[in-house]
C-alpha cells in the first residue's frame, strides 16, 4: 500500500502543470485591483493639490503655476489614498508596478495648453523608458495603443499626442 | 556535572527568520539557561506617530509587521476609534473580521512552512507555502495589495468586497481545506517529524501564566486564553468559534494548535461571508483624537495590545504596541531550559517569532 501511493505521487507529479508561476516565459496575471502605481490623466487635472496634500508619504507635489504634477515613485507607499481624494478623478492605480530606475528621480507630467491635443509629457531626463511599460490610457492615445503594444519592444519617438512614451 | 560552554545563537543563523541573539549555557549538550538580546531591527516606528497625522498614521501602523500588516491596522484604527468614540458599520467589520482571519491563515502556513524548513523537511515547506499563495491571491484580488492592504481606515474600511465575489472566496476556501488537511497531517503523522516536536520544548501550563504566554503558545499548554471571544470590535461574537487548546505543552502542541486554528478560520471566514449584511463601509470622521485609550486584538501569533494618546490636535503624541512575540521570549527562555541542543532551532521556532515586530 504504501509504496502504491508513493507511485501515484510519482506518476501525478509527471503529468501535472508546475504550480508556480511560468513568468519569463508567460506573462504576468496581475488582478485589475492591484496597486501598482499612481498614473496621472493630467489634462483633466485641476492642480488643486488635494493629491499633494493627503498623501501620507510626501510623494506627490503639484505646482499650481507651472500646472504640473510630480511624483516620486520611490517615496510612494501605492495607498491610493490621492486616488480616493482626487475631485476630478484624473488619477488612477495601475496594475503595472513601476518600472525600476537607477536615479531617484521624479517623474513629472505638465498640463498642456487647451489648443492642443491631450498630451501626458514626461520632462524628467534620465530615466530611461522601458519598452514593456503599457501604454497609458488617454484618450487621444487610446486607438494607438495597440499599435503601440504591438511595437513596444522596438525603439520608437513617442509623436506628440501619445501618452505612451512614460517610465 | 558536564563540561559548561556558551554558546551564541543568532542574530543570523538559518532557522531565524529575523534577527534575536540567545546566548545558550551548556552543560555538555544540555541547554540549562537562554539569556535572549534584542535591539537589532529597531525602526522607530512608534515615533513616526508625532510626524504624521492620525488618519494617515493607519499605513504606518500596518508596516509594523509583513505578516500580521492587517491586524497592525486594524489594531491602532480600534484604539484611535475607542478614543473618538466611532462605532463603525456592521459591514466593516465583517470585512475586518474576514481580512484578519485570512491573515491568520496566511501567517499559520508561512510559520509551517518554516517550520518545516527548520526540521529539514524541503518539499513540506514548499507545500506550505504553495496553499499560502492562495490566500495572498486572494488578498490581491480583494484589497490591490499582497503583503501591505491598505484595506483599514479610521472609521472602516477603504474596500468592499461585492458578495458575488466574496461567494467565490468561500469557494476557495472549501477547497483548501481538504488540501490543508492533507499537508498539515505530515506534521503529526510522519515519524521524522513527530519525533523533532513530540515532547520538546515544554512549556508547563503554571511556567505559561507566570512568564504571560500568549496566543497559541499559551493555548498549547492548556490555557483557553484567545481575546477572540471577548472581541466586539469584529464579529466573533456571531460566529460560532471556540478556542482551540491542547495540553501537550510541547512543540508539538503548538504545532498543533496552529493547524487546528487554520481550521477554524477557514470555518469562521465561511460563517461570516454566509451572515455578512449589506450597508456602508465607513463613517465619517470628524475632530480630533483627545485622551487615551488602549486597545487588544488577537493576532496570529497571540494578544497584541494598542495604545494610544491624543492632545485634541492633528498628531497623537503617543503610539505604542505591545507585540505577542514580546509576551512570548520570557516563555521561550523557560521552554529552552533543559532541552537538547539540537532543539533549539525547534522551540526558537514554536514560538513563532517575529522580531521586526517586537522592535518597531
Amino acid at each position: 500500500m504504501g509504496y502504491l501511493s508513493f507511485a501515484g505521487t510519482i506518476l501525478g507529479g509527471l503529468f501535472k502543470k508546475p504550480v508556480t508561476t511560468q513568468y519569463p516565459l508567460k506573462p504576468a496575471v496581475l488582478p485589475e485591483e492591484l496597486r501598482g502605481r499612481v498614473l496621472i490623466d493630467i489634462q483633466r487635472c485641476i492642480s488643486c493639490g488635494m493629491c499633494m496634500r493627503k498623501c501620507p508619504a510626501g510623494a506627490i507635489v503639484v505646482d499650481r503655476s507651472a500646472k504640473s504634477w510630480s511624483i516620486n515613485r520611490f517615496a510612494c507607499v501605492q495607498c491610493a489614498t490621492c486616488v480616493d481624494n482626487c475631485p476630478v478623478k484624473c488619477l488612477r492605480m495601475e496594475p503595472q508596478y513601476a518600472a525600476p530606475g537607477t536615479v531617484k528621480q521624479n517623474e513629472t507630467f505638465v498640463k498642456q495648453a487647451a489648443a492642443q491635443p491631450a498630451v501626458a509629457v514626461t520632462l524628467v531626463k534620465g530615466v530611461t523608458p522601458t519598452a514593456s511599460a503599457p501604454a497609458t490610457g488617454t484618450q487621444a492615445a487610446a486607438a494607438s495603443a495597440a499599435t503601440a503594444a504591438k511595437t513596444a519592444a522596438a525603439p520608437q519617438t513617442t509623436p506628440p499626442g501619445d501618452g505612451a512614451g512614460h517610465a | 556535572m558536564g563540561k559548561h560552554t556558551v554558546v551564541p545563537f543568532g542574530p543570523q543563523h538559518p532557522v531565524l527568520p529575523e534577527p534575536i541573539h540567545l546566548d545558550l549555557e551548556l552543560d555538555d549538550e544540555k541547554v540549562v539557561r537562554a539569556i535572549p538580546s534584542i535591539g537589532y531591527i529597531h525602526r522607530g516606528l512608534e515615533k513616526l506617530v508625532e510626524k504624521r497625522e492620525f488618519k494617515e498614521y493607519v499605513f504606518i501602523a500596518e508596516r509594523i509587521c509583513g505578516i500580521c500588516a492587517f491586524g497592525h491596522g486594524w489594531g491602532y484604527c480600534k484604539s484611535v476609534e475607542g478614543l473618538m468614540n466611532i462605532e463603525i458599520p456592521l459591514r466593516a467589520k465583517y470585512l475586518r473580521t474576514i481580512w484578519h482571519e485570512l491573515s491568520r491563515i496566511h501567517s499559520h502556513l508561512l510559520w509551517l512552512g518554516l517550520m518545516a524548513d527548520g526540521m529539514g523537511f524541503e518539499s513540506l515547506f514548499m507545500h506550505s507555502w504553495r496553499l499560502r499563495e492562495k490566500v495572498l491571491d486572494i488578498f490581491e484580488k480583494t484589497t490591490g495589495g499582497r503583503v501591505i492592504f491598505s484595506a483599514c481606515k479610521i472609521g472602516g474600511v477603504r474596500r468592499d468586497i461585492e458578495d458575488s465575489e466574496l461567494h467565490g472566496i468561500a469557494e476557495i476556501l472549501r477547497g483548501m481545506r481538504d488540501e490543508v488537511r492533507e499537508i498539515t497531517d505530515i506534521f503529526f503523522k510522519e515519524p521524522t517529524s513527530v519525533s523533532r516536536l513530540k515532547d520538546v520544548g515544554i512549556l508547563s501550563k503554571e511556567a505559561a501564566v507566570a512568564t504571560c504566554a500568549v496566543g497559541p503558545m499559551v493555548r498549547a499548554s492548556g490555557i483557553p486564553l484567545d481575546y477572540r471571544v471577548a472581541d466586539t470590535s469584529g464579529v466573533y461574537r456571531e460566529l460560532n468559534f471556540t478556542p482551540v487548546t491542547t495540553d501537550t505543552c510541547d512543540c508539538y502542541g503548538r504545532c498543533w494548535v496552529r493547524v487546528q486554528e487554520i481550521f477554524a478560520s477557514l470555518d469562521m471566514i465561511c460563517q461570516a461571508i454566509e451572515k455578512i449584511p449589506a450597508g456602508d463601509i465607513a463613517v465619517p470622521v470628524k475632530g480630533n483624537p483627545n485622551g487615551e485609550y488602549f486597545a487588544r486584538l488577537e493576532q496570529p501569533r497571540g494578544e497584541a495590545f494598542y495604545y494610544v494618546k491624543g492632545n485634541n490636535t492633528t498628531h497623537l503624541t503617543r503610539f505604542r504596541v505591545r507585540t505577542p512575540t514580546n509576551m512570548n521570549l520570557p516563555a521561550m527562555v523557560e521552554a529552552l531550559k533543559g532541552c537538547d541542543y539540537a532543539d533549539v532551532p525547534m522551540i526558537v521556532l514554536t514560538i513563532d517569532p517575529c522580531i521586526s515586530c517586537t522592535e518597531r
